[in-house]
């Protein structure tokens, strides 16, 4: 636990990414997602975490956790 | 050919002054002629560790004013004939010294020692950019804790951006009973998330604080942690050790034996 917690503060810190624009990029996914699928806007986590890059050595990643209520088809595309 | 190492860590409390006093110890017992430089301004600790408060006339900031000669400065050690610390100055603070000065101070005492250790203070202020202004090579001293190894990622990120090549990791502190619980993180976590090079680990021994508490560096000691000490001195110098394994705690009969030594 204390391993995840720390990887997702470093990959924060080395980013420089501040938390607002974190939050811009939640709430502009909850939108693209919810026109798609209902989904409960309160639950998604945002993480920026460190993974294997495929050129080999770490890249940061972004992680979006969104939990669906209904995945039926709302029939807007 | 001198080296100066700056010990540092960001956070407060991990164990700079205690790693300072300990691998300065371990130098001197290994023969090389050791300077220990304590550039907390205005918070010295490192006397006390080396438990030479006693015998402090002047300070750094003297040597840097012109008010006393290097050499009259220098504590000799109260063990170890090749060993000097440099004591801070309690009442003054970190801007009675510049970068500049700093490095100046560090270069004089290069001709008389081979190894010359910076205590370096917490932060990232003007006491830190002070530390690394004179040094070849760095310690970053971090423990087993997230906000620790946050902080250590943070200052070997400004130590980099400042053109230190020679960055090395001391985890301090580690205690075996708690990893193999999962309750902390391993010397491989550590290792793992934060891409660099590692000088040691040092496990979280009671009899560290006792020897800092007497002001009696326990480094060449039997305990654990002296022998984990003299490792990390032995790679400073280009041997090749391999990581002690902490694992290798030693049976029942040590400690009984090492407890009836004490007694």
């Amino acid at each position: 636990m204390a391993r995840q917690r720390l990887k997702t503060l470093l990959a924060a810190d080395r980013t420089d990414c501040p938390p607002e624009m974190i939050e811009m990029v939640k709430e502009e996914l909850a939108g693209a997602v919810s026109r798609y699928m209902e989904i409960d806007a309160g639950g998604i986590e945002i993480q920026i975490r460190e993974t294997a890059a495929s050129c080999g050595g770490r890249a940061p990643a972004l992680y979006a956790h969104i939990p669906i209520l209904n995945i039926g088809n709302k029939g807007t595309f | 050919m001198s080296e100066v190492i700056v010990i540092t860590s960001g956070k407060g409390g991990v164990g700079k002054t205690t790693t300072s006093a300990n691998v300065g110890t371990g130098l001197a017992i290994l023969g090389y002629r050791v300077a220990l430089v304590d550039t907390d301004i205005g918070l010295r600790n490192l006397d006390v560790v080396m438990g030479l408060e006693n015998r402090i006339v002047y300070n750094l900031v003297d040597v840097v004013e012109g008010n006393c000669r290097m050499k009259q400065a220098l504590i000799k050690d109260k063990r170890y004939p090749n060993l000097y610390l440099l004591p801070s100055a309690q009442t003054r603070d970190k801007t009675a010294v510049n970068p500049g000065q700093m490095k100046k101070l560090v270069d004089d005492l290069r001709d008389d020692f081979d190894y010359i250790l910076l205590d370096c203070p917490a932060g990232i202020e003007r006491g830190f950019q002070n530390a690394i202004a004179g040094a070849d090579r760095a310690i970053v001293v971090t423990t087993p804790e997230v906000s620790a190894i946050r902080d250590a990622d943070r200052i070997i990120g400004l130590l980099e951006a400042d053109g230190m090549e020679d960055i090395e990791l001391l985890v301090n502190r580690i205690r075996l009973d708690m990893v193999k619980r999962g309750d902390m993180m391993s010397l491989m976590d550590v290792m793992d998330i934060l891409a660099v090079d590692i000088i040691g680990a040092v496990p979280d021994d009671e009899d560290i604080v006792i020897s800092t508490n007497q002001g009696e560096p326990l480094a060449g000691s039997d305990s654990t942690a002296g022998q984990a000490y003299m490792n990390i001195c032995r790679r400073l110098t280009g041997e090749r050790i391999p990581l002690m394994s902490l694992q290798s705690q030693r049976g029942i009969l040590y400690r009984l034996s090492s407890f009836l030594k004490r007694a």
